[in-house]
Formats: structure tokens, sequence, C-alpha cells
């Protein structure tokens, strides 16, 4: 029974370990085994080979007359008319021409023809590339030849070498030095495990910690196998709010680094390949590493308590979920250390994504495993999702029907409903890119696929994804200002149903991010028109935790702080986002930093700030403690202030027109003063978040004690203890009803009511 | 926007930064989004105000029991309120935006009325052919007589009021070149002008300073990096992406901020742009998609010059 689960991961190890030697090689070298020119002899290291006349800059299609010279001391060749010598000359960049007599091309590389080996140098005119930013590349092999053969079988007392020149054309940047596949390897294998150790060390302190005197390393790998092989949906939950938490410090640093590049007009901190591929794994990070699994996290540890289920319905898949994201991380994170991950924007857009073999011209070799890492994403997304529709529709308690049920599990089902229908498309969409760039399929190539589907297919999941993440956030803020304001929540049932309108409207808008991008314009037009629609369930949301604050008694505690922080960035977000579905306006804002500030005000403003008062609002239920309120504070002003101050001034760079995910900017365009007041900021918001790190840490020893029910709450988590136990009931509870009317109609069926009795009445009168 | 000051031609209007084009929209649109922003901030912050633990009585709150679900409140007039309200303004809004649809992409203008220019975007750069002819004119400011220039299939001539000066007119044609002198005012060179060719032809001076340039860029004549159009004239772009050397062709998006346009380049697709420039001068064009490494210097210029047909004094003509 044991063995298979071993067995399964046994596999996916070693496919891990196997997977990155594909991906590593940096592809420069073409085929030379096939060559007659050197191979048949054997390798001396004797023998010298150069090219003279090769320029050290070369202009864009100049031509220089190159000689190949090879030279050996020690074997001197034949005299008169005999053989002397042979080479193989492969180019990247630019065009040869040369005496066919004497020189030949076989298999896509010049080489002497028989005549020819009577040499040891030959000459041949090279025109350089059109474009002056490359940088050719020259790979001669030499062979010295003493001419004993007569032109059969003696290749003894013979001996060739190689060497590989580089040209850079004039305005290319400094010739980078390839780093080759084995060391990529090394570096590859060598973070992992010291990541794996560190990790380790941290388990283990944090054990140490809890028991100094009774430690010892069989208690600890006890308490470690615990943790690794948990199927309780509050260990699993816990890992998961582990490894959101980790990758979210990871994207945030990934984000401190290309805003320095940015802080600077014409800067030069990274170049344009790292600069290209830190915003693409800062956006994949953020909204899959850290956003989704911070969400599943809570829901994993919530949802199953406000119900009233003892776990979720499939505990083992449930494990199986979070398990796949640290390979689907270390996937997407691969190609990093070579220098050569994904540099295809969270986006992914084909032909780009799927180009390969041209150089720098084409997406990194890594784009395959970053690929190959989104598809595993998907898969756990999909379990995930499974699991969660099951769970709460299956498993509710006695008195937890439909209209009596939390709104943050509320929030969860539709997310999971949207996200479980909305998975397809990428996948299908992800896998035919993952084809395309492995066996050569063409369903997005230039000649004969279509590239446009692909932004279908991605938009399609990618829209509702959007609200799959910033629901939950609803469903928190909810809960929180209910709580805060010590009442029941305004108008629960229209947020049922705002929330469920989003789940079908989010379907229907995904053409909005497409307005630009050569869809049909009649398409455009309706896109445009269901964009609109969103603002009426979302301004529904809003006005209902309003009207939830008036007349209640609010109590300020850090969760307070960030639901009302959230109410205003995500109206602020909302808002500008109304601009994007106009024509005249998305023509403009579209791919400009506008875009970039709209979604960081409705992610960070939006998602973050839900979850950071989920942090503080659900720590006592698992800790048993609550955080720290100062620390807390502390951390809200901070943070709130520098967020604001950073983001805010995107907009004005987008009516700039400073479009997004640019290297670098001139310094005559002006961008230059936002954008480093932008980069200061952002290094303020990013180090605050530290103070919420070690108030997570410090509290959960030094917090003051909480009981079950710290701040209220009246859903079912609040009725076990703080933290619960496993299984999390020990009798599956019943929710009662404070409400005394037997049956009340929610808002829609009283609309739907007194809309037949204008009919009831008329009737009557006549 | 990125300054220009070293193109011609003269007068001709730097775009302003922060500058929008569709501005009348965009009031629109920020004039109702601080009616809503002012409508939520004021609200939230009289309710956080007001409403605080200790200034309200809250024996009258329902009672929250952990286990129990509370007294529902709600109110069906106020909920029908904001449901109904944001309504009429959605619907408001989506007709004020449909108005921009029909300027942007509603009315593309045939080849025939528009000027021409087919464009082709590379891994990283910009390449323009002209669809029909377009000749450049532009003589140094404060020159005291007019020089006229025309050109033919067999004849160059050149045309000054004044016999007084003696000047030197070089041109270039294709690979064919020469130069002649102007002394007595009028200058006819027969010669074989092949009009296929771009034709070029620069008029200096006694002390060798240049007084004037013509240049007539014939329709198939490609040109790199920048590319002139008329003034008053409807633009229309067709744009294509193409792959250079072992790349393959990848997504670009025209982006011209002077004019508030943009439009993706598909690989396999032919899209179009098309915009109405009413002022002289040098503008920006930008590389809106990412395409690659150097995607962030993607960007070139896009130089409107003078149009004697034009009714615009903004457009050189009439005056």
């Amino acid at each position: 029974m044991r063995r298979k689960p071993i067995l399964l991961l046994a596999i996916i190890a070693i496919a891990l370990i196997v997977t990155p030697q594909f991906q590593a090689s940096p592809g420069g070298i073409g085929s030379t085994s096939d060559d007659s020119g050197c191979f048949c002899h054997t390798e001396d290291s004797g023998t010298e080979v150069s090219i003279s006349g090769l320029p050290d800059t070369f202009n864009a299609s100049a031509i220089y007359n190159l000689t190949i010279t090879i030279s050996n001391s020690d074997i001197a060749g034949a005299t008169e008319n005999a053989n002397m010598g042979g080479f193989r000359l492969l180019i990247e960049g630019g065009t040869l021409d040369f005496d066919q007599t004497l020189v030949q091309v076989v298999e896509g590389g010049l080489t002497h023809t028989e005549l020819g080996n009577d040499y040891r140098s030959w000459e041949v005119s090279w025109t350089a590339p059109a474009d002056d930013t490359k940088v050719a590349e020259f790979i001669l092999w030499g062979n010295a030849v003493n001419g004993d053969a007569n032109g059969a079988t003696g290749n003894s007392g013979d001996g060739y070498n190689g060497a590989t020149f580089q040209v850079a054309g004039l305005n290319a940047g400094a010739i980078e030095e390839t780093v080759d596949a084995q060391r990529a390897m090394v570096v590859l294998m060598s973070t992992v495990l010291l990541v794996l150790t560190l990790m380790g060390l941290a388990a283990m302190y944090v054990f140490y910690s809890q028991n100094p005197e009774g430690f010892n390393m069989g208690n600890f790998w006890e308490w470690l196998k615990g943790w690794l092989t948990t199927t309780d949906h509050k260990g699993v939950g816990l890992l998961y709010l582990n490894f959101g938490l980790l990758f979210f410090l990871v994207g945030g640093l990934l984000a401190l680094l290309f805003r320095i590049q940015l802080a600077t007009p014409m800067n030069d901190f990274l170049t344009e390949k790292e600069y290209n591929s830190f915003f693409t794994l800062h956006g994949t990070t953020m909204v899959f590493l850290a956003a989704m699994p911070l969400i599943s996290g809570f829901a994993n540890y919530i949802v199953p308590l406000q119900i009233g289920a003892q776990d979720l319905a499939f505990p083992r898949v449930n494990a199986l979920a979070f398990w796949m994201l640290p390979g689907a991380a270390i996937l997407l994170f691969a190609g990093i250390f070579s220098g050569q991950t994904g540099d295809i924007t969270w986006v992914m857009y084909p032909p780009y994504s799927t180009s390969s073999g041209g150089g720098d011209m084409s997406a990194n070799p890594g784009t395959t495993l970053f690929v190959a890492g989104i598809v595993m994403l998907g898969a756990s997304s999909t379990l995930s999702g499974v699991n969660f529709i099951t769970t709460i529709l299956t498993m509710r308690a006695h008195g937890v029907t439909w209209m009596k049920m939390p709104l943050f599990s509320w929030s969860i089902f539709v997310s999971m409903f949207m996200l479980f229908l909305s998975l397809p498309a990428l996948i299908i969409g992800v896998l035919m890119m993952f084809l395309d760039r492995t066996i050569g399929s063409v369903f997005f190539a230039t000649n004969v696929g279509d590239p446009i589907l692909y932004q279908h297919l991605f938009w399609f999941f990618g829209h509702p994804e959007v609200y799959v993440v910033v629901l939950p956030a609803f469903g928190v803020i909810s809960e929180v200002l209910a709580t805060s304001a010590r009442r029941s929540i305004f108008g629960y049932k229209s947020m049922v149903y705002a929330m469920a309108g989003l789940g079908v409207v989010a379907f229907i808008v995904w053409g909005h991010h497409m307005l630009t991008s050569g869809m049909d314009p009649q398409l455009r037009f309706i896109m445009m028109g269901a964009t609109m629609l969103v603002a009426i369930p979302t301004g529904i949301k809003v006005f209902n935790w309003l009207a939830t604050l008036w007349g209640g008694a609010l109590v300020f505690k850090t969760h307070t702080l960030w639901a009302l922080g959230f109410i205003l960035t995500f109206t602020l977000g909302g808002i500008s986002g109304m601009f994007f579905p106009v024509a005249g306006l998305d023509m403009y804002f579209h791919d400009t930093y506008f875009v970039v500030a709209h979604f960081h005000y409705v992610f960070v403003g939006g998602v973050v700030f839900g979850l950071y008062a989920a942090f503080y609002y659900w720590y006592p239920k698992w800790t048993g403690r609550k955080m720290n309120e100062k620390l807390g504070m502390l951390h809200f002003l901070i943070s709130f202030i520098s967020y604001n101050a950073a983001f805010w001034p995107m907009h004005n760079l987008g009516i700039m027109g400073m479009p997004r995910r640019t290297h670098s900017y001139t310094i005559e365009s002006g961008y230059g003063e936002l954008n480093s007041s932008i980069t200061i900021w952002v290094f303020i918001f990013g180090l605050s978040q530290l103070i919420m790190v070690w108030n997570l840490i410090y509290s959960r020893k030094h917090g003051e004690v909480a009981g079950p029910d710290p701040w209220g709450g009246w859903s079912l988590e609040w009725s076990t203890t703080s933290p619960p136990p496993t299984p999390s009931f020990a009798e599956i509870p019943i929710q009662k009803d404070a409400n005394t009317e037997a049956h009340r109609d929610g808002t829609f069926m009283r609309g739907v009511k007194k809309l037949w009795m204008i009919g009831e009445k008329k009737e009557a009168k006549e | 926007m990125f300054m220009s000051d070293s193109l011609p031609p003269a007068g001709g209007r730097v775009m302003v930064s922060g500058e929008i084009p569709w501005e009348t929209q965009y009031n629109q649109f920020m004039f109702w989004s601080i009616v809503v922003g002012l409508i939520v901030f004021v609200w939230l912050l009289y309710a956080v105000l007001r409403f605080r633990r200790g200034m309200v009585d809250e024996s009258n709150l329902e009672k929250l029991e952990p286990g129990t679900f509370p007294k529902e409140r709600d109110n069906l007039r106020l909920e029908a309120v904001w449901v109904v309200i944001p309504s009429i303004l959605v619907a408001w809004l989506c007709l004020l935006s449909w108005t921009s649809m029909y300027d942007a992409w509603g009315n593309p203008p045939s080849d025939e009325e528009a000027f021409v220019v087919e464009v082709t975007a590379t891994q990283w750069n910009w390449a323009y052919t002209y669809t029909e002819p377009l000749v450049i004119e532009e003589a140094t400011d404060g020159l005291s007589y007019p020089i006229h220039v025309s050109v033919s299939e067999g004849t160059i001539l050149v045309s000054t009021s004044t016999v007084d000066v003696n000047l030197t007119a070089i041109w270039t044609n294709g690979p064919a070149n020469g130069q002649f002198n102007i002394s007595s005012g009028l200058a006819t060179l027969n010669t074989v002008v092949d009009m296929h060719e771009m034709f070029s032809l620069t008029i200096t001076d006694e002390e060798g300073l240049q007084v004037y340039s013509y240049v007539r860029y014939a329709a198939q004549t490609s040109s790199s990096g920048e590319v002139y159009v008329p003034c008053d004239r409807t633009i229309k772009m067709t744009m294509n992406s193409e792959r250079l050397d072992e790349a393959d062709a990848v997504i670009h998006s025209m982006f011209l901020p002077e004019w508030g346009m943009k439009e993706d380049i598909v690989p396999n697709l032919e899209t179009m742009l098309y915009f109405h420039p009413e002022e002289i001068g040098t503008y920006d064009v930008i590389c809106a998609e990412y395409c690659g490494m150097r995607h962030a210097y993607m960007t070139g210029k896009i130089t409107v010059v003078a149009n004697p047909n034009s009714d615009l004094e903004s457009c050189g003509g009439g005056a």
C-alpha cells in the first residue's frame, strides 16, 4: 500500500533530475560529427588553427578577407602536390565567398576540396551580417596531415585541433560566455541541495525551539515525516501558506532587482535577457506560486472548519496537489541557473514563446522547462478545484445550507468553480505550445498556425484567473469587516448573487485583453460591452461593505485596517479598469504602464491586502495566539503608504506613454524622475513585508493567548478550539440559525415576487 | 515623449509630456471616476469615523455567536438603488465608449483615398515601403528667394525668381548622380531620371551652404527606421511581421503615442492602422508588444511633412 506513492515520488524526482539536461545546452555548436575533413584523424594539441583578417568588431554587411591557417611544427607535410592538411569551418552570422576549386560546402559547413588539401592555408571572404547588434561566431577545425596516406587509409601521424572565434558587431553588447550544459547542471543541483539543506535546518530549529530538552534526531525525523506525509487539511493548508509566503518573497526580490534596473535612464544593471527573464518570473511567481498557494492555504485550513467538515473530500489528492507545486517551481526556475530561463512574459504569447534556434532573437532554451512547469501548475490547480467543489457540494454540516454558508466559503466555491472551468483552456494552449517547442508541431507556428488562437485560449483562462484570486479576497473582507463592525454582513444574499454573477461575467470578457491584437472588430465590440458589466456586481459588493459599516461598532484591529485599506485601493483599481474597454483609450493605454498600475492596484491592493487581513484574522485559529498588534499596525502603515506612493505614479508613466516590459528608456523621454521615486518606494514596501514575517515568527511563541473565538466571529471555525483538533470536529457540528422566521426569501426572490405581485394587483383591480 | 530636436521640418510640434490624444473621452471617464470615487471614499471615511466602538449603542446590533448564522440584514430598496444606478451609469459609459470605437476601427479608408505605407516589422527594426511617391522639400529659413524644383522622366528643372545667384545643385537617382550650376535663375538638365528610384537633390550657394533640399521617395522605395508621411491626409499603415535569419517572425505592436494608436503586427496576418495627422513634426514609433531581447529599443521616428494641397496652416498649406 505504501509503496505506490513512494514509487510515484521517485519517478517524479528522477524526471526532475533528468530533464534539465535536455535543456541546459546553449545549442550553439552545429553538427561536426559527419565531417570528412578532420575527424578521421587523432586530436593533437600541437596543431594550431587560426583565422587572420578578422576585425575586432564588424560593420554591418562589410566584406572581410580571411585567411585560415593551420600549423604544426611536428608534422611536416609532403612537399609537392600531396596532402598537407584540411579544415572545417562553421559560421554563425554572415555569408562566405570562396574559390570553389579549393574550398567547398559540405553539410552546412565549409571544408577543403580534394584539390584543396594540398595546402595549410586557405583564403575566403566573409560578408558580415546585416544586423550589427549580433555576435558572429567561427568554429574552425584544422588537421595537419603528413601526407603518407596517398589518398587511402593511412591516418597515423596526423593531428587535428579546433578553436572558436567570436566577432561582435559594432552595436553588439559585450560577448557573453555561454555557460556550458554541465556547469548549469552543477549550479542547479547545488542550489536545490542548498535550499533543501537550509529548509531542513530551519525546520529543525522550529522543532528544537518547541521542546529543547526532548530534542533528538529520531524525534525530529518523526515530526518532519509527519509534515511531509500529512494529508490533514490543516497540515496541507499550513504547507501551502508557507510555500506561498516563501515565493511571495522570492517574487518580490525579483521585482526589487528589476526596479534597480529601471531606477535610472539607460541603466545597465541587468542585461536585456536578465531583465526579460526576471519580469517573466516575477509575474508567473506572484500569480501561480504566491497568490494561488496562499489562497489554497486559507481555503484548505478554513473552508472545512467553516462548513463543519472533518477534512476535505479527497485528502490524499489534496496532498498530491500541494506536492506538485515544488516540482513546478523547480521547473519554472531551473533555467535561471544557466542564465537561460524563460523570457516569454507571464502571458507566454507565441510565436516568440515557441521560437528556438534563432540565438538571441528566440526565446531562451529554459522556456521549455518553464512551459512544462505551467502545465504542472495547471494539473495541481485542477486537483484542488475538484477537491474543493466536491467538499463544498457534499460535506456541509447540518444547518450550513447554501444560503447560510459563510461568505469566505462561498467565495472559494465560486472561485474554484471558475478555476475548474477555465483551466482546460490554459492547459490545452500550453500543451500545444510545449509540443510546438519540443516535437515541432505547428499549432502556433508562424507560417501555418494561428498565434492569436493561443491568446484566446490563454485569456479565456487568464481573465477568470484574475477573479479566481480576487474573489477569495472578497470573501475574507466580508468576514473581517462584519466581525470588526460586530454585526452581520449587510445584504448577505445579494453578496452571494454578486459573486456568482462575477463568476459568470468573467467568462465573456477575455477579449478586452486583446482589443489591439488583430482580433475581429465585431468581437471587440461585444467584449467591450461585456467588460463594462463587471462594474455592476463589483459595485454591489463595495456598497454592501459600506452599508455593513454603517451603524456598526467598528473595532480597529490590524485585520480591520487591511480590510479598510482594501476597499480604498481596490476601488481605485476597479475604477482604472473601466478605462480599458474603451476603444479609444485602450488603444493608447494597452501595454503601457497604465496597465501595470491597474493590475498592481487590483492584485496587490486587492488580493494581497485581502490575504494580509486573512493572515492577521485567522492566525489565532492555527496557532492559538494572536499576532502582535503593534507590529501589525506598523506593517500596515508603512506598507500602505509606500504601496500607494510606489504604484500610483505608474498611472502617470502610462499616460506619458511609457510601454511596459521595457528594459530601459532614454533620458529625453522624461520617465526618469518618476521611475527613481517608484524604485525607492518599492524598496520600502518590499522591506516592510519583513515586519510581517518577523511578526509571524515572533507571535508563535510570544503572542497573546487567544481563545476559540478571539474576534467575536460567528462562523463554525470559531466554535472549535484554537488550534483545532485532528480530525477537526470530534462530532459533526450543527449550525444554528438566529433568524426566527421559518424561511426568508433572498433579495432576488423577493424582487421577483414583487414583480409578480404587480400583475396580481392589476388583476385584483379588474 | 522622446523630444525631437534634430529632425526637419522647422516649426514642427513636439509632443508635450502627458498629453492624451483621446482627450475628450479621457476627461469624460475621469469625471465619472472621480464622482464614483468620491462617493465611496466620503462614505467610507464618514462610516469609519462615526460608527466606531464606543460611539454607538451596541445593544441594537445583531448578536454574533459562534456556530449560529446571525440575523440577516438587507434592504431591498437600497440594494436596488446600487444595482440600478450603476447599471444606468454603465450603459451611459458604454454609449460613450462606442463612439470612439467607430473612430478607432469603424471606417477604414480605402487604398485610393489614403496614403498607404507598408510596414514590415522584424526583430527589432521597423521598415517602411511607400506605395505612392512622396516629395519632401525643405528650404533654409530666411531664404530671400523662392526655389522651385520639378522632376520628370527626361528633365530636372530648377528655377529661382532672381538671377543674381550662383547656385550648385547635386542630385542622385538610384546609382546615377551628377551636378550642375544655376546662374541665370533657371536651369534645365536633360537627363534620364528613373522615377522608380529615390531621387534627391540638394542646392548649395557660393559658400557651399545648403539652401534647399528636395527628396522624392518613389513608390516601392523602402526605408528603414524612419518614415515620412504627408500632413492632412489619412495615413494607412498595412503591417506585416517578418522573420529575420533563423528566428521565427514574432508579434510586434505599432504604438504611435501622438495619435494614441496601437495595433499588433501578427505573423501571417496583415493588420492595419489609420490616422490623420494635422500638424507637421516628428513623433515617436514604439513597439508595444514584447518581442524578445531588444524589445525596449525597437523605436523609431515618424515625420509628418508639409502637404501643399492642404488647407491647414499647420500642414504648410493654405497660407
